[in-house]
């Protein structure tokens, strides 16, 4: 599995559905959505990283028990850092920075499928990359809509919020119902999209 | 001999899993505190100034905008409470008759939790005016802090006001 993969043709959040908790309940603002994907990739690319020299120790019954040590203490280094760096998001993030440690993205990727470590490496790296770009657009456009707004830091003494169409013309998609909402058209768009590349593909 | 290697590997990160966590809270606590200690000292300091009837003082918990009222002669008090993750600290204001007048969570003011602290006002007052011990509390002063797990008052601080 290549970088490109990962990032469009198996996105794991608009293909697979994988890691709805996250992209639905803290998706509502720009900024919500970068830092759990900068979480997905970071505990990803780490957890890999370290979990490969260890494989060969480790049966396949005790590799699931591994992966869920590492990840949980990437995570929860990773949390630390957030708090020190901005208490603000980490605070608004609560539960779904945490529950990381078993995100299934990251959880996939230390699964060490394939032979070297650049090819694992790359096929948990193009995965955590597509999620952390769905996310992101999808964060993106749910703050547009519900929020007319784009926010690009926030703090307690307010951030960096851009205003682009004041009030927000559509509540409902800052909303769960509405995030899922939003995240069913996406997904049917990608399927019409994967239907027409295999129609040609069969044509030609 | 495998199974006893692949035992002491997944005791091993264990084991460096939970130093390594250890190691970097004990190094960070004093800089997270201070943090901590900063934002609730900036949101008390928002009460500069003297009260006036009739237009009474707004106290900014520093999260989007959820505001408590300090009336004229009333007292600002600081709850401390202990849940299952964190401790979490709230400005309480009472009016001149010791009623509260508005309970904020310094942190996640927006958040319902701040309803339902206010269960046994009467509990919390005590604790609040000194006379009841923090331990002696009883279940009127848990608080449900969210669904998963409940809190308990565990110190009161005067802040401002009589």
């Amino acid at each position: 599995m290549t970088i490109r993969d990962g990032l469009f043709r198996e996105n794991p959040l608009i293909a697979r559905l994988a890691g709805l908790a996250p992209a639905l309940m803290v998706s509502t603002h720009l900024i919500y959505g970068f830092v759990i994907g900068l979480g997905v990739v970071v505990v990803s690319l780490a957890s890999t990283a370290t979990l490969y020299p260890l494989r060969r120790y480790l049966l396949s019954r005790s590799a699931l028990t591994a992966s869920f040590l590492v990840m949980a203490t990437y995570v929860t280094l990773f949390s630390r850092v957030l708090e020190l760096t901005n208490p603000y998001i980490h605070d608004k993030l609560w539960i779904y920075l945490p529950i990381l440690a078993v995100n299934c993205v990251i959880l996939y990727s230390t699964r060490l499928r394939g032979e070297s470590f650049g090819e694992i490496l790359a096929g948990g790296f193009g995965r955590a990359l597509g999620y952390a770009g769905a996310l992101l657009f999808i964060s993106a456009l749910r703050e547009i809509l519900a929020f007319g707004t784009l926010s690009f830091s926030l703090s307690l003494e307010g951030g960096q919020v851009v205003t682009l169409l004041p009030g927000g013309p559509l509540r409902l998609v800052g909303h769960l119902a509405g995030g899922f909402m939003l995240l069913g058209y996406l997904r049917a768009l990608y399927q019409k999209q994967t239907m027409n590349s295999t129609r040609e593909g069969e044509e030609t | 001999m495998r199974e006893f290697r692949d035992l002491a590997v997944v005791a091993l990160i264990a084991l460096v899993a939970v130093l390594l966590v250890v190691l970097v809270h004990w190094m960070t606590e004093s800089a997270v505190s201070a943090h901590r200690e900063m934002r609730f000292q900036r949101a008390v300091a928002s009460l500069s100034g003297d009260t006036t009837p009739g237009s009474p003082e707004r106290i900014d918990t520093g999260s989007l905008g959820r505001r408590i009222v300090l009336e004229e002669g009333g007292a600002l008090y600081e709850v401390i409470v202990t849940g299952y993750r964190e401790e979490l600290r709230f400005l309480v204001a009472l009016d001149r008759r010791g009623e509260p007048t508005g309970v904020a969570l310094l942190r996640d003011a927006e958040s319902p939790r701040y309803d339902q602290f206010l269960r046994d006002p009467e509990e919390l007052l005590a604790l609040l005016q000194g006379r009841r011990e923090p331990t002696e509390l009883g279940a009127g002063a848990m608080v449900t802090l969210n669904a998963m797990s409940e809190g308990v008052v565990v110190a009161g601080r005067h802040l401002r006001g009589e």
